[in-house]
């Protein structure tokens, strides 16, 4: 199964729990979808080049995940319904080129 | 260097052709990197502007595939707001 890279930004403001809950719910709509996930890579907050809903800062948050290509747009849009969720990328991962495209 | 004797312009000609290639392109100075990785914030900012805009490749050094990849890079990293698209130009 393909590999893909999601990158989520979250609310900032949101106290240890709501993340909690925020994450919870991501990593169940992930299953829903059939993904499977390799690895979470947290940055928690984080000051941004830009202001995302007039805030500087943001919650990042990236999973590793493995699942079916077919039905990405899905999950995507639902995951940006969320109140909380900022912003959504679905990315292609291909662990197998990275060596080949590493600069020297 | 040109042996072109040039009495009135030698200084300038010298001092010119010293500033030339002194900056390093900038994958030479960064070394092995993983193009693809939009999520190595520190090494892409080097291939951005002042005004944060993409470097062209006379300034990168990347091959014109590599240079591709980079920008597409940069621009994944722009939508998740980990680089700028613009930064305000600081005179001195």
């Amino acid at each position: 199964m393909p590999q893909y890279e999601i990158g989520i930004i979250l609310n900032p403001n949101l106290d240890g729990a709501q993340a909690a809950l925020e994450k919870e719910v991501i990593k169940s709509a992930l299953e829903r979808y059939g993904a499977s996930i390799k690895n979470v890579d947290d940055w928690g907050n984080r000051r941004l080049a830009y202001p995302i809903q007039k805030d500087p800062e943001g919650n990042v948050v990236f999973y590793t995940v493995e699942m079916a290509g077919n039905n990405n747009a899905a999950l995507e849009r639902e995951l940006r319904l969320r109140d909380h969720v900022r912003r959504v990328t679905i990315i292609r991962d291909r662990p197998e080129w990275r060596n080949s495209q590493k600069k020297k | 260097m040109s042996n072109r004797t040039n009495p009135k312009g030698d200084r300038q000609d010298r001092e010119r052709s010293v500033r030339r290639g002194r900056k390093p392109k900038v994958a030479a100075a960064v070394g092995a990197f993983d193009l693809t990785d939009f999520k190595n914030v520190e090494v892409l900012r080097r291939f951005l502007s002042e005004t944060g805009k993409i470097l062209p490749r006379r300034r990168t050094g990347l091959s014109a595939q590599e240079q591709r990849k980079l920008a597409r890079t940069i621009k994944r990293a722009r939508m998740l707001g980990l680089l700028p698209f613009t930064e305000k130009l600081v005179r001195k």
